[in-house]
This record gives structure tokens, sequence and C-alpha cells, in this order.
């Protein structure tokens, strides 16, 4: 049995979902486009959809390409046999602020289209559309609007169909071709230009004729002219065609706003002779234009999420480079060139202090040196670290072998010691109550005269020296930040030449074995400031747990974007920075993870290695140290041979 | 006329590289001044641990309201004469990572929207920033304390193209002349050279 028309468009929908894989799916970097080329490149894939023959944009692969040109073929005979010559796709682009007329992307395609493109295209890129049914309709469900000759005797129009007679449409045509005649130079057209070259009495009139259609399609109650606005922009084609002699009536045109929820994302229009083709075939058509509407909408929404958390997410590694360099580096540096000036000309004028001048001078010294080898030792972790393109023969692997690393205590205590002499210490002496300290906390030592920090580190760590270095900076950095010094600095105010030490950070390494033999370094950074309240930290620890969770532990991005709504757990110490720099190491360390290989014969080491199975991460969380701040790092070490495959420890690169 | 020289500024910035920015800008001129920067009791210092300690010792220290709804708390129900041994009060419009965020928000809005923000006292919005936001708590506490020594705004949050943020603090504080807001540091020298003016007319230097 032949299938009838209508039986025909059942397929359109599956048809045009399959087209957009295969034209959006080649858009990569092209998303990324400035908002202006990314629309103009969404032109052409979308008159494709509509049945647009455009052979420049289809996909390379040879039986890609047959398929495309098959389905494009098929969409326009579909609408060809339904009677439609001209379909147009109004879509909204998320790209673009929403009151911009810019932000609309309107597209045709079909018979009328190829014969008259420029009469269409200059319509949109004429004419403001901001009354049209697209932008106020008030249901997702279609509207037809004919032009009719005359008033021939026909049954009551159904409440989805406003009809118009040539007495009702006439003077609106008419006013288009007097604005066209007389304003042909001008770059845009508004409704309200052809209102005013209507009579009073035939604006009065169409307004009665479309008011009640309008209140119950569209969502806001329009009163007089905009009724007649609303007409004239959501069917400017029509009259525009009607105006310049392209078409005759009678014709038609189906009107079908597209919702996401209750946001309007575009719309359809379709035109026709024949009101009752439209009307017979308006729900298969409702369909064919939500799925490509909402294909758009997803691919585009979702390409511009990928983008942003592209920008948001970073590697954790660059993330702490940033953080840190931020925070002890990139800004005080303008000061400490100031610092260096001062001292210049102090030279200059022969007023210096050798002592406290050199002492100065040696800090800046130390401290630069120190950030420009963490530049340098980080850079090329980063490259490592991270699934970038650039990645060479590495390219495509998860897992690398853990490089041994030395933490160098002397180039770590110089560092949080210069760090302190050099930027930290302000935060004593911008209390007016403790200027006194102002002389002896900008030498070197003068982390020392308040806290004992005691580094013992002998075992060597999995991971990159540098990125250790970075995040124990950060973590002491934090600690410090944290000593509830007031009633120390009371004590020492007079005198603060006799100050010692009543507060220690100390940071420890050892290894020890699990159960199952495998080995372990445990780090711990200690000091005998005000411990995490119990509630702060059994949320930070849940919150550090995370990471290593399961075989693919959430990202960084994801975790911060959890946690945004109550920035709180992250702690109350040193504002939101304490816990925010644990997080961060959690991140690096649950990258540093033993695993298990089951080598196979005939299958290279790295290659099996690729395919290992993750038996445990590093991780941190912050113990229960009665009157101390304690955070313990647990991260595996080394390798093992046993019956049930050799573990190595590796960086996953995510 | 401002007292400068005899009272000092007094500057309220959270911002550990800010304040050393203040203090190189101001060492080497004869503008006193100070930083509102106090130890806490027990907890590491900051801005508000100076409001609280000068202000109102006994109050307890909780949030739950927004930081900018504490500082008003506390200004209402403290002794805020400390501030008028100032001359002038130069504030920094937020003061923790959460202000931050907000300000982050509003830098972009409109001219039309600030100047309706500046006089929608019953706006939903205007009353978040107000209890979030630490600085604009202050500077609305000086709207309705006239006697207050004069407050200039500076902020990295009102560059010249922040036009609407601009508007709503010109507009809601209006007390404030256009040229005492400044932005951080992009203004610096115009700052420091408004400071050293301001500090020789009563040729006290």
């Amino acid at each position: 049995m032949r299938k009838s028309i209508t039986e025909h468009l059942d397929e359109l929908p599956a048809l045009v979902w399959s087209l957009c894989d295969l034209l959006f799916g080649q858009l990569r970097t092209d998303f990324h486009a400035p908002a202006a080329q990314y629309l103009e490149l969404s032109k052409t894939r979308i008159r494709a959809l509509l049945g647009h023959d455009t052979a420049k944009l289809l996909p390379r692969d040879e039986d890609a390409q047959t398929s495309a040109e098959n389905s494009i073929r098929r969409i326009q005979e579909l609408l060809r046999i339904t009677g439609i010559d001209l379909a147009v796709a109004h879509l909204r682009s998320r790209r673009v602020p929403e009151q911009s007329h810019a932000g609309w992307l309107r597209v045709a395609a079909g018979a009328l289209y190829d014969a008259h493109p420029s009469v269409i295209d200059g319509t949109f890129s004429r004419w403001r559309l901001l009354q049209s049914a697209f932008e106020k309709a008030k249901q997702p469900r279609g509207m037809i609007v004919q032009f009719l000759n005359d008033e021939t005797a026909r049954s009551a129009p159904a409440d989805r169909e406003l009809v118009l007679y040539r007495s009702d449409w006439e003077p609106i045509v008419d006013a288009f071709r007097l604005l066209d005649a007389h304003d042909s130079s001008r770059h845009q057209f508004d409704a309200a230009d052809v209102i005013h070259r209507m009579t009073p009495i035939a604006v009065d009139r169409i307004s009665h004729r479309v008011g009640r259609f309008w209140s119950t399609h569209l969502d806001s109650r329009l009163e007089e002219d905009a009724n007649v606005a609303a007409l004239i922009e959501s069917t400017v084609v029509t009259l525009n065609l009607l105006a310049s002699d392209k078409v005759f009536a009678p014709r038609a045109v189906l009107l079908i706003p597209v919702f996401v929820g209750h946001e309007r994302v575009g719309g359809f229009s379709f035109f026709s002779t024949s009101a009752s083709s439209l009307d017979a075939n308006a729900s298969r058509l409702e369909v064919f234009a939500r799925v490509l509407a909402l294909y758009f909408a997803t691919r585009e929404a979702q390409e511009l999420e990928v983008q942003s958390r592209l920008l948001e997410q970073l590697t954790p590694v660059t993330h702490l480079f940033i953080h840190t360099f931020n925070k002890a580096f990139t800004t005080p540096v303008l000061n400490l060139a100031d610092d260096v000036a001062a001292i210049a000309t102090r030279v200059a004028d022969g007023d210096t202090d050798a002592t406290s001048d050199g002492d100065r001078l040696e800090a800046i010294s130390i401290f630069l040196k120190a950030f420009a080898r963490r530049w340098a030792g980080t850079f090329p972790a980063l490259q490592f670290m991270s699934t970038g393109e650039l990645d060479g023969h590495i390219a495509g692997r998860r897992f690398l072998n853990a490089p041994s690393s030395v933490i160098d205590t002397n180039d770590l205590a110089e560092h949080i010691r210069a760090v302190f002499a050099l930027y930290l210490s302000s935060d004593i002496t911008d209390d007016s109550a403790f200027s006194s300290y102002a002389d002896s906390l900008t030498r070197m030592d003068a982390l020392d005269l308040l806290v004992d920090l005691r580094l013992d580190l002998p075992e060597t760590v999995p991971g990159y020296a540098d990125i250790w270095l970075l995040h124990l900076l950060n973590l002491a950095q934090n600690a410090i930040e944290a000593l509830p010094l007031r009633q120390v600095l009371e004590k020492y105010r007079d005198h603060p030449a006799l100050m010692t030490p009543e507060y220690f950070l100390r940071m420890t390494t050892e290894r020890y074995e699990d159960e199952a033999g495998h080995a372990w370094i445990r780090l711990e950074v200690a000091n005998n400031g005000i411990p995490f309240p119990t509630d702060i930290r059994s949320d930070l620890n849940s919150l550090l747990a995370r990471f290593n969770v399961g075989p693919a532990p959430p990202t960084l991005w994801e975790v911060q974007m959890a946690n945004r709504a109550n920035p709180q757990r992250y702690s109350t110490k040193s504002g939101e920075s304490y816990g925010s720099g644990l997080t961060m190491f959690a991140d690096y360390l649950s990258r540093i993870c033993r695993v298990r290989i089951r080598p196979e014969p005939d299958v290279p080491a790295e290659e099996a290695l690729q395919s290992g199975e993750v038996v445990s991460r590093g991780s941190l969380r912050i113990v229960d140290g009665g009157v101390e701040t304690r955070i313990e790092v647990n991260v595996p070490t080394g390798r093992t041979v046993g019956m049930d495959g050799d573990t190595v420890t590796c960086l996953e690169r995510r | 006329m401002m007292d400068l020289q005899s009272r000092g500024v007094l500057i309220v910035e959270d911002s550990r590289a800010d304040r050393a920015r203040f203090r190189r800008l101001l060492s080497g001129t004869n503008v006193p001044f100070e930083f509102a920067w106090s130890w806490d009791e027990s907890y590491a210092p900051g801005v508000m641990p100076w409001f609280r300690r000068h202000l109102a010792p006994t109050v307890p220290r909780t949030y739950n309201n927004g930081a900018g709804a504490y500082l008003l708390h506390l200004l209402e129900n403290g002794d805020a004469t400390v501030l008028n041994q100032y001359a002038l009060i130069v504030v920094d419009l937020a003061w923790s990572n959460s202000s931050e965020a907000m300000m982050r928000e509003e830098q972009g809005m409109t001219v039309q929207r600030g100047r309706a923000l500046a006089k929608g006292n019953s706006d939903t919005r205007l009353q978040q920033l107000i209890a979030a936001v630490e600085g604009l708590a202050l500077l609305e506490w000086r709207l309705r304390q006239k006697a207050l020594p004069p407050m200039w705004v500076t902020s990295a949050y009102v560059p010249a193209g922040a036009e609407g943020l601009r508007e709503f603090l010109l507009v809601r504080y209006g007390v404030m002349p256009e040229e005492a807001l400044f932005h951080k540091w992009m203004d610096e020298e115009p700052l420091r050279a408004d400071l050293i003016r301001l500090s020789e007319q009563r040729g006290m230097v």
C-alpha cells in the first residue's frame, strides 16, 4: 500500500537527527570561533537541514558524504511533496545577549528561496524583529496565518488559524511597497515604519482583526499598534514577497515556536500555497522543527560548556601554579621592585644601612631565585601531567612512570622564610598596635623569631620535585597565616628583640609498608596553632576523600563547583585559602597511583602499563591532632612483583 | 575643610598586596595614614577585627547574615566615634572571597541598571549587596550618618569601563565627588596626588 504524504513525514525526525550529527559532528574548533563566524558556519548547515543542497560543507569521508547527500535530498523531497515552497529556521544563539537582534540566526531554504534568495535574505538583514511570534509565543504550539483573496464562505477557522482577507492584508502590503519606494536606501526597517504608512482606519481594523488571536497565542496582552506590529513581524517574509509580486494569494505560513522548558530557543516557519496541507502536516513538522532546534541549542550549549570548563578547569597543577604565583609572587613583585629602587636611591645618596639593606636584598634575591626555579621545574611537569594535544610521544598515554624526587629541605626552608620576610610579615606590622615589629620582621630570619621551622624530609617522593615544593610552600604559607599570634605579639611588643618562637611548623616523611607489602610514603605537616574545628575538619575530609574514590576521581573543577554553594567548608583558616590549597594538593596526590599490570607475552611493557588497573592513589586528610593542626599525606611508592601481577607507581595523566 | 594633616587617613583594605602598594605609594609623602587592620584575640588579623575591636569588642563574632550585615551590626551597636578621628576614610569595597564574587557579577551592569539600583531602596539585589559586600555596608552607614568623615572608594571593580557600577556608587553615595572613585591601580597616581594635595591645603606641611 502506498504511504500517504503524512506518513512519509514520519521519517523526518530520525533523518534530521542523523544529518545533524553528520554536519555538526564535524565542527570542533569552529565552535570556538567568534560568534559571528560561528553563526555564519551554522547557516550553511541549517540550510542543508532544510533540504538545500550545499556541496561544500559535506563531510570529507566518502560514505558520510553520500549519506548526507541522500538525507538532504530526502528532506527536500519530503518538504516538496508536502507543498512547502519555503522553510525558515529562526534560531536564537546563546553566544550573544538575549535581546540583541544579532543573536538570531534566520536561515531560509526551498524552491522560493532558490528563486528569490536576495529578497528573502534581504528581509532578515533589514528588518528588526523583536515583536514576532517567536519572541512572544505563549505555548509551543503552531499557528497558521492565511492570506486569502476574498471572503469566500468557509468553515470557522480553528483556534490556531488566523485568516486574513485581501482587505486585511492589502493595506499592509501597500505600506511595504511605499516603504520600498521611498526608503530603499535605509539599512533597517521596523514594524512602526509600516504602520506609519497605513491609514489609522486600516490600522484599527487589522488590530481588531488580530487582537483576539494574539491574546490566545502570545504571552503578553498587546495594545492596538502592537497587535499590528506582531502580525507584520511574524509574517514579514510573506508580506515582503506579496509586496514585491514574487508570490500571490492564497498563501499560508505555519509558525512553530520551539521551547526548551520555558526558554524560547527559536522557531520555524513553513510556507505554502495550501493552508490545509500545512494544517494536516503540522504535528509532523512540529517534531521536525523541535528536533532541529533542540539539536542546535543543545550542541551549542554543550560546546560552550566545554569551552568554559576548559577555561575554568585547567589542570590542577596549572591551578596551583596560578594560585601560588598570584598569591605569593606576581602581586608582591611590584612592591619588591619599589623596595629595590628605594635601596638604590639610598645607596646613591650615601644613606644606606649596609646591614638592613643587605639583608633585604638577600631576601629578595632568595625569593626571586626560588620562584624562578619553581617556574622552570613546573612548566615541563605541566606538559607531562595534562592530556593536551602537544604531547608528542606521550600523547594517548594515561600512565607515566613516576619520577622519584628529593625534597630539598634547604631550598624549601629558604623559600618559606623569604615569603614570610617579604610578604606575610606585613600582616603583623600593618596593625598599628604592632608597628614596633617592623624592623625585626623584614630580615631573612624573621620567621624564626615567631616559628620554629622543622623540616625533616629524608624520603624521596614520587612525582615532580617542584610541584611538591609549590604545594608544601602553599601549605606552609596557609599554616603561618592561620597562627594565632596576637598574644605573642602583645607579649614582646616593647622588646621585639627578645622574642623567641612559641609556635612550630613541622614537616616530616617516613616510609612504611601496608599489609599487602606495598610501600608508602607518609608526609606530615603539623603546627601548634589552632586546630581545625571538628565540623570543618569532618566536612573538609569528606571533600578531600572524593579525590580518592573510584577508577575516575572527579576533577578539581567538579569538586570546586560542588563546593561553591558552601565555601565555608573549605575552612575558617586564612580565608578559604587553607582548604582550597588542601583540595588542590589532594587532586595532585590522587594522580600518583599504584597501577597493577598483568604482563603478557608479546605485549610491550609500556602497552601493558596503559591497560593497567589503579589499585590505590595518593591521598590527604586532616588528622585529629588534639591541640595541633596535622595534615597527613600518603602516597604509594616503589614496585612490587606478585602472583596477581606487578605493581608500579605511576602518574596518571588527565 | 578636610584636616588631613592632623587627623590622617584611615585605609580600609584587606588585601596584603594592596596594603603594601598603599604603603609604597604614600612613603616619602607627608600624608599620615593608618590601616584598619587588627589582630583578633584568637584568630588571624583582618579588617573586620579592626572594626570589632575599635567599635564593639563585646559583639559576638558571627557572620550568619553576611559580612556586610555583620559590619552594619557592629556600626549600629558599637561606638563609631573612632572613625571621626580620621579626616578621610579610603574604602576598599570587597574584603572577602564571597563579596569579591558578588562585585565581579555587578561589574558589568549598565548605567541604567546602576542608576535604578542606586535609587531602589527596596531592591532585593541592593539589599543582598549591602548584606554581603563589606565596603558597601560601610558606605551605606556613611549615608545615614552624615557626620562621619568623607569616604573615598579604591577598588579593582571600578575601572572607567565599569560605568554602571560607577554610576551606582556616585548616585547612591553622592556625597562623594566623582574624583573620589579610584581604580586600583590604574588610578594610583591621581590618588597619590589628591592625597598629597589635600594634606598640603592647610599649609601644614
